[in-house]
């Protein structure tokens, strides 16, 4: 499994509160990684360090053979625009877009034309079984509509990596494995690397491999699980 | 509920919360200041002059405007619509932070507050807000009384600072305000108090029709028929013009905002249609997802723009009439055989006017901080969903310029109608040509016919009367683009200022920051 | 005895004979115990002792002679009786895996304790993973996902109580030594 993520001692506080004290990482291509522990461990720092939307106060974070924690905020940004996913728990979506628009907006910032943007969003909808919500907006659908609504909208651009921050954290358990199951199923199917952060050990069963965060550091006593290897199941 | 209980949970809350009490307060100060003015201004009494029975001594100021009796009650009138403005910033600010606000009571409610409770607890906290902003407006008041104080040599004084308005109408104005405060906020917070589970489901509103038009005709038809009114019934007047130009002018006003609403909705569905940048896209669909919301930050500034559009008219106007006026005195004069009176200009009333725009360019001001307060709030409110667009690199420039068209999309249409208003309302009073009823002629009778001069003037002329009527020019009253264009010129700067100052606010709320979950 | 229960159940839908009983108990019962022919027939003879099933005919083509068995109605009524009982939630806590961690931390020490708690989470957590991705398998019966979704339910239980216990030992530990 070639390596497509890393982060190398990466350190972050938020004033003079640490949230994380030196945490090293690798992420292969293709795999599914859960990152969990206890609130407050640094696992949704870590993520948003890892995806580059912060920026670590030291450390190294690289992908595909780049460092890419020196970059401007605008380089990040395109980068993640491109090839970076996002998902998180509640509240991403443009409230006062219908569906199929939200899912469009990656693809109409790409530059894409407004008609085509939103046949590739009505494709997805149908993907993950809403279609009929095209043109509801995220007030208009359960918890469960508009995470797989924001799940559609984090894949239309086909990112290598999406990052998943409790993407089922404010659903009912069976809402929530839905989302899980599409979620999985879709980025073996794309062979999407997933970074997927939460604090329930059923989430983490969806991953193949898992990283465990306790008080800003790798958990030591989480350090052999990673190395149980778990029969290769990736791609 | 001990009262001490529900004052402090009144005021109890987050940084918006307090942030909202201050400019309420701040607003009502102004409020009560411009209303404390106008009481002073009616207090002034006119003294019977002993030298000249029937006549009224002059006030013992510098100014015509407060000098003369007739003048009182325009500059009373004024000021009491400068409030106008003011009052609907106040409500702008109720807006601030009302979703943290609305939250709030609802947990106050979960926690087992009955309805009346909790709306008490809401209405309690504007009320505060608002007396003690009407109370430091009356010590600024007091204080201001003393500062400006000056009486000249001749013992005039430049302002009112000698009388005092009727103690009543000190405590009314002080403690009305608040009073009324109180009860518009328990009118708008009635069905947030009532449910214990917070803010509803956003759900599809009914889009704004049309409708607001009417009531614009129906101001400016009224504004005409002022003129008419004036002409045949003098004692009809006395009573129904005021009421006219009030219920008029506030159709008018009433109609231009919540036309807004309309304006917003269309051009977002315009704007939908026929978006190809993301930006134009997010706006187009939040001016269709809450029409009112460019409705409610403009309504102060379109209140502003329309009296300084019928004021731009006004100026206009009586240029127009004074230099035709010269003119055609000096024609007939010239008809006459009487040596030419060359008046000195009389500036008078272009000096009102001038004192009128200031007045409308404070209001502006007010107008535009409530716009500013409105903009920074809708950036807050939608912090979680900037933030993440933001992680899934979504540029902030492109939500920047989403603010931007969102802002001046509503702004360009509903000022142009708020200005069209406003010059329809002065035209409808002053009407459109000027020297057109200048009817002076002379008549000397033949004394064979001593009464020919009582007849019509053609059957006069028949008798043999000798009628001179001098020739006369009557003028088009140009509308006064120029003046307009820097009115609406200020009113986009102020919105596209206010936009960027939205802009300020998106920069901090899409920190990454936002989006941590616990 | 809830084989016998599950007997009756099966044989609600028509007779059958002890080798296909065997099968269906394994069939619908996907995540549980294969059941052994031992113990099918044993309790067959107890049901029929008991009135509870009755040889419905013979069944001897080219083979051994085989019987097959019906539900009798007394045998309706008890089963109906048994899905009526509610399960009276376990009066002792018996669980070879507490009883393993006192006794680790008991006789072996902190340390020893703390291995096998890791090691034992390590296993629980591989196993959780394997039923998640049984659940996430294309053309999964419904009879697998709720065995699954069961064992997911109590794997994540004991993983919450190891995570627990090792912190509760890490703090005793800092307790003792700080």
């Amino acid at each position: 499994m070639t390596q497509l993520l890393y982060g190398r001692g990466i350190v972050k506080s938020y004033g003079k509160t640490p949230a994380l004290r030196g945490v090293t990482v690798q992420v292969g291509e293709g795999e599914i990684v859960a990152v969990t522990g206890p609130s407050g461990c640094g696992k949704s720092t870590l993520l948003l360090c890892l995806a580059g939307i912060l920026r670590p106060d030291a450390g190294e974070i690289g992908y595909r053979d780049r460092r890419i924690d020196g970059w401007s905020e605008a380089a990040r940004a395109r980068l993640r625009r491109g090839e970076f996913g996002v998902l998180f728990q509640f509240g991403q979506l443009v409230a006062e877009m219908p569906a199929a628009e939200n899912i469009a907006l990656p693809l109409l910032l790409a530059g894409a034309r407004r008609r085509e943007a939103r046949t590739a969003a009505i494709a997805w909808l149908e993907r993950l079984g809403i279609a009929h919500l095209a043109d509801s907006r995220p007030g208009e659908m359960s918890g469960g509509e508009q995470q797989r609504t924001a799940l559609a909208r984090a894949l239309v651009t086909e990112p290598r990596i999406l990052f998943a921050d409790e993407p089922t954290g404010a659903l009912d358990s069976l809402a929530g494995e839905q989302v899980l199951d599409q979620l999985v199923r879709l980025a073996r199917e794309q062979r999407t690397t997933v970074v997927l952060v939460t604090h329930d050990a059923r989430v983490a069963g969806y991953a193949d491999r898992e990283i465990m965060l306790r008080d800003g550091a790798l958990d030591p006593s989480g350090l052999g699980l990673s190395g149980l290897g778990l029969s290769g199941v990736a791609g | 509920m001990r009262p001490g209980t529900l004052l402090r949970l009144a005021v109890t809350g987050t940084r918006a919360d307090t942030t909202r009490i201050a400019l309420t307060g701040f607003g009502s100060a102004l409020g009560a200041l411009a209303l404390l003015c106008a009481a002073t201004v009616l207090a002034i009494r006119s003294v019977p002059d002993p030298t000249e029975p029937g006549r009224m001594m002059d006030a013992p100021y510098t100014n015509g405007l407060l000098r003369e009796s007739g003048l009182r009650p325009g500059l009373a009138f004024a000021l009491i619509l400068l409030t106008v403005p003011v009052l609907l910033f106040v409500g702008q600010c109720a807006r601030l932070g009302a979703p943290a606000r609305d939250r709030r009571l609802a947990a106050i409610r979960l926690a087992g507050a009955t309805p009346g409770q909790g709306l008490a607890m809401a209405s309690v906290e504007s009320g505060a807000a608002t007396l003690l902003g009407a109370v430091a407006g009356l010590l600024c008041y007091l204080a201001g009384r003393h500062v400006f104080d000056e009486p000249n040599a001749h013992g005039l004084r430049p302002l009112p600072t000698d009388v005092l308005p009727a103690p009543g109408a000190i405590a009314a104005i002080v403690f009305g305000l608040p009073l009324i405060a109180t009860l518009v906020t328990a009118l708008l917070l009635r069905r947030v108090a009532v449910t214990p589970f917070g803010v509803a489901r956003r759900t599809r509103t009914r889009p704004p029709r049309p409708l607001p038009g009417v009531l614009i005709v129906l101001g400016v038809v009224g504004y005409a028929l002022i003129p008419a009114v004036q002409r045949h019934d003098t004692a009809l007047a006395g009573y129904a013009l005021p009421l006219v130009v009030f219920l008029g002018g506030l159709a008018a006003a009433v109609g231009v905002v919540s036309g807004a609403g309309w304006i917003s909705y269309t051009v977002g569905r315009l704007l939908a249609r026929y978006a190809r940048r993301p930006a134009a896209l997010i706006a187009a669909r939040r001016l269709q997802a809450d029409p009112w919301h460019g409705s409610r930050a403009l309504a102060a500034l379109l209140g502003a723009v329309l009296i300084a559009g019928a004021a731009a008219w006004y100026a206009s106007w009586s240029r127009t009439d004074q230099r035709v006026n010269a003119i055609n005195d000096h024609l007939a004069a010239v008809a006459f055989g009487e040596p030419t009176v060359v008046d000195s200009p009389n500036n008078f009333y272009l000096r009102a006017a001038q004192l009128a725009g200031y007045g409308v360019l404070l209001a502006g001001l007010i107008a535009a901080a409530g716009l500013a307060v409105a903009v920074a709030n809708s950036v807050v409110e939608r912090r979680r969903a900037l933030a993440s667009l933001t992680a899934s690199g979504v540029p902030r420039g492109v939500l920047g310029r989403a603010v931007l068209w969102q802002t001046v999309g509503v702004a360009v249409p509903a000022l142009i109608l708020a200005m069209a208003t406003g010059v329809a309302l002065g035209r409808g009073v002053e009407g459109s040509t000027v020297g057109d009823e200048s009817g002076t002629y002379s008549c000397t009778a033949p004394p064979d016919a001593p009464q020919a001069c009582n007849l019509p003037l053609g059957q006069a002329r028949q008798l043999g009367a000798k009628v001179i009527e001098p020739p006369h020019i009557t003028e088009q009253v140009p509308v006064p683009w120029g003046q307009l264009g820097v009115i609406g010129g200020w009113a986009l700067g102020a919105t596209v200022l206010t936009a960027g100052l939205g802009m300020v606010f998106l920069r901090a709320s899409t920190a990454p920051e936002e989006l941590r979950t616990s | 005895m809830s084989l016998s229960y599950v007997i009756l159940g099966l044989l609600c839908a028509g007779p059958l004979h002890g080798y296909e009983l065997k099968r269906a108990h394994d069939q619908r019962m996907p995540r549980a115990k294969p059941a052994a022919f031992g113990q099918v027939y044993a309790s067959l003879g107890r049901l029929e002792r008991d009135g509870m099933v009755t040889p419905s005919g013979h069944d001897r083509a080219g083979g051994p002679e085989r019987t097959a068995f019906d539900i009798t109605e007394q045998g309706r009524v008890a089963l109906d009786a048994w899905l009526g009982e509610v399960e009276p939630p376990a009066p002792h806590v018996t669980s070879a895996l507490l009883t393993k961690v006192t006794v680790a931390l008991l006789v072996a020490g902190e340390q020893r304790g703390r291995a096998y708690l890791i090691a034992q989470r390590q296993a629980h957590a591989s196993r959780l993973r394997e039923y998640t991705q049984l659940k996430t398998a294309d053309g999964i019966g419904f009879a697998d996902l709720i065995a699954a979704d069961y064992a997911i339910a109590h794997l994540d239980a004991d993983l919450r109580w190891l995570q627990t216990t090792l912190d509760r030992v890490a703090q005793l530990h800092l307790e003792v030594t700080g």
